[in-house]
C-alpha cells in the first residue's frame, strides 16, 4: 500500500518536472553549448541523481526549441558512436529562459503561500 | 555494443520510414546511446545490464517523431503524390493489349469465373459481379468498378491503383498483398475479408468499415482515415504513415505497441483501446 502511494507520489512529480523540460534546458545552455547526452547527464548530476529525463522527453524538447528559434545546433566531432551535435542559445531562448523563470518565481510564491 | 544500439534505433524508428532527419536523428541519438552505455560500463555495470539500462532510458519514440515533422500532405520523400501515382499507373494501363482493358462491361456477370492474372486496366465495370472468381494478380488500375461486388472473391496480389470501388462490397475476399493506391474506397465494406500485407496509399477511405478484422502487416498511408471504422479490431504490424486517424474509430481494437505509437503519433483517440 505504502509502495503504491510512493508510485503515484512519484508520477506526478516526474510529470510536473517534465512541463519544466525546456526551462531547465535552456538554464543549462546559457552555461555554454552542450550536446545531448551532456544535458541529460547534467540534470541527473545537479538533481543529485533524483531526476533521470527519458532520452527522447529531451530530445524533442531540443527539436521544440531549435524549431521556435530559441537554440541553435551545429555537428561536432566525430565520436566512437556517432556525431555528437551540440546546441547553443539564441537571444529569443535567452528571452524565454527569463520569461519562463518569472512565471515559475510568480507561482512557486502564490503555491508556497497555498500548500 | 554499438551495432546492437544502432539496431535498437533502427527498429525503433523504422514504423516512422525514412523521413527526411532521420539520418541526422539517429546519428546524434546513437552517439548519446553509445556515451552513456560506456558510462555505465565504466561505472561497473555488466554488458547486459548496461545496455537494457540505457535502453530503458530511452522512452518513447513517439514523442520524438511529434518534433521532427515527416514529410507533410500527400507527398513523400521520393516526391511521389496521388498525381503520380495516377499518371504512372494510367501509362502502365495504356500499355495493356489485353482483352478486357479499355472495355465497357457495364453490369456484367463474370461470377465463379477463373481471371486470375487478368488486365481489366481502365475498363468499365460498374455493378458488376466477380463473386467467388479467383482474380488472383488481376489488374484493376484506373478501373471504374462502382457498385461491383467481389464477395468471397480472391484478389490476392491483385493491383486496384488509381480505380474506384467506392460502395463495393469485398465480403470474405481475400485480400492478401493486394495494393490499393491513390484509390476511391469510400463507403467499401470489407466484412471478413483477409488483408494481410495490403496496402492503401494516398487513397479515400472515408467511411470504410474494417470493425472485427484482423489485419496483419497492412499498410496505410497518407490516405483520409474520416469515420472510417477499426472498432473490435485486432492490428498486428499494421502501419499508419502520414495518416490523420483523428476521426477514425478505433473501440475495442487491439494492438501491438508499435501500432499503438504510430496511431498515438497520427493523434488516433485510443482511450478503448487494449495494446499487447
Amino acid at each position: 500500500m505504502i509502495y503504491t502511494v510512493v508510485m503515484i507520489g512519484k508520477k506526478l512529480s516526474s510529470d510536473l518536472l517534465r512541463g519544466h523540460t525546456d526551462t531547465i534546458i535552456l538554464n543549462l545552455l546559457s552555461d555554454g553549448d552542450k550536446y545531448g547526452y551532456e544535458i541529460t547527464k547534467l540534470i541527473h548530476e545537479k538533481s543529485d541523481q533524483l531526476y533521470l529525463l527519458k532520452e527522447a522527453t529531451m530530445y524533442s524538447s531540443l527539436k521544440r526549441l531549435e524549431h521556435d528559434g530559441c537554440i541553435t545546433s551545429y555537428w561536432g566531432d566525430k565520436t566512437q558512436g556517432g556525431r555528437r551535435k551540440y546546441y547553443s542559445i539564441t537571444p529569443k531562448g535567452q528571452e524565454l529562459y527569463a520569461t519562463n523563470m518569472w512565471n515559475w518565481t510568480s507561482a512557486k510564491e502564490i503555491l508556497d503561500k497555498l500548500l | 555494443m554499438n551495432d546492437k544500439l544502432k539496431q535498437f534505433l533502427d527498429s525503433a524508428f523504422k514504423p516512422y520510414g525514412n523521413f527526411p532527419a532521420r539520418k541526422d536523428v539517429e546519428q546524434e541519438l546513437l552517439a548519446n546511446l553509445t556515451e552513456k552505455y560506456s558510462d555505465l560500463k565504466a561505472g561497473g555495470k555488466s554488458d547486459e545490464e548496461a545496455y537494457q539500462a540505457t535502453i530503458d532510458s530511452f522512452g518513447d519514440v513517439s514523442e520524438i517523431m511529434d518534433q521532427v515533422k515527416p514529410a507533410t500532405g500527400n507527398q513523400v520523400q521520393d516526391g511521389r503524390s496521388v498525381h503520380k501515382i495516377l499518371k504512372d499507373s494510367f501509362k502502365q494501363a495504356k500499355r495493356s493489349k489485353s482483352k478486357f482493358s479499355m472495355v465497357e462491361m457495364k453490369q456484367s456477370d463474370l461470377s465463379e469465373t477463373n481471371l486470375a492474372g487478368a488486365d481489366f486496366n481502365f475498363a468499365e465495370l460498374r455493378e458488376s459481379n466477380f463473386d467467388g472468381s479467383d482474380l488472383t494478380g488481376a489488374k484493376f488500375r484506373a478501373a471504374d468498378m462502382r457498385g461491383s461486388s467481389f464477395k468471397g472473391a480472391c484478389l490476392s496480389g491483385a493491383k486496384l491503383d488509381g480505380c474506384d470501388v467506392s460502395e463495393v462490397s469485398f465480403t470474405e475476399a481475400n485480400l492478401t498483398n493486394a495494393q490499393f493506391k491513390a484509390a476511391a474506397l469510400k463507403g467499401a465494406t470489407f466484412n471478413g475479408a483477409k488483408l494481410d500485407g495490403a496496402t492503401f496509399g494516398w487513397s479515400d477511405l472515408r467511411d470504410v468499415s474494417f470493425e472485427n478484422q484482423t489485419l496483419n502487416g497492412t499498410y496505410f498511408e497518407a490516405s483520409s482515415l474520416k469515420n472510417t471504422s477499426f472498432k473490435n479490431a485486432v492490428l498486428s504490424d499494421v502501419t499508419f504513415h502520414h495518416c490523420e486517424a483523428k476521426h477514425a474509430n478505433f473501440d475495442g481494437a487491439t494492438m501491438d505497441k508499435v501500432t499503438y505509437a504510430l496511431l498515438k503519433g497520427a493523434k488516433a483517440k485510443l482511450d478503448n483501446v487494449e495494446v499487447q
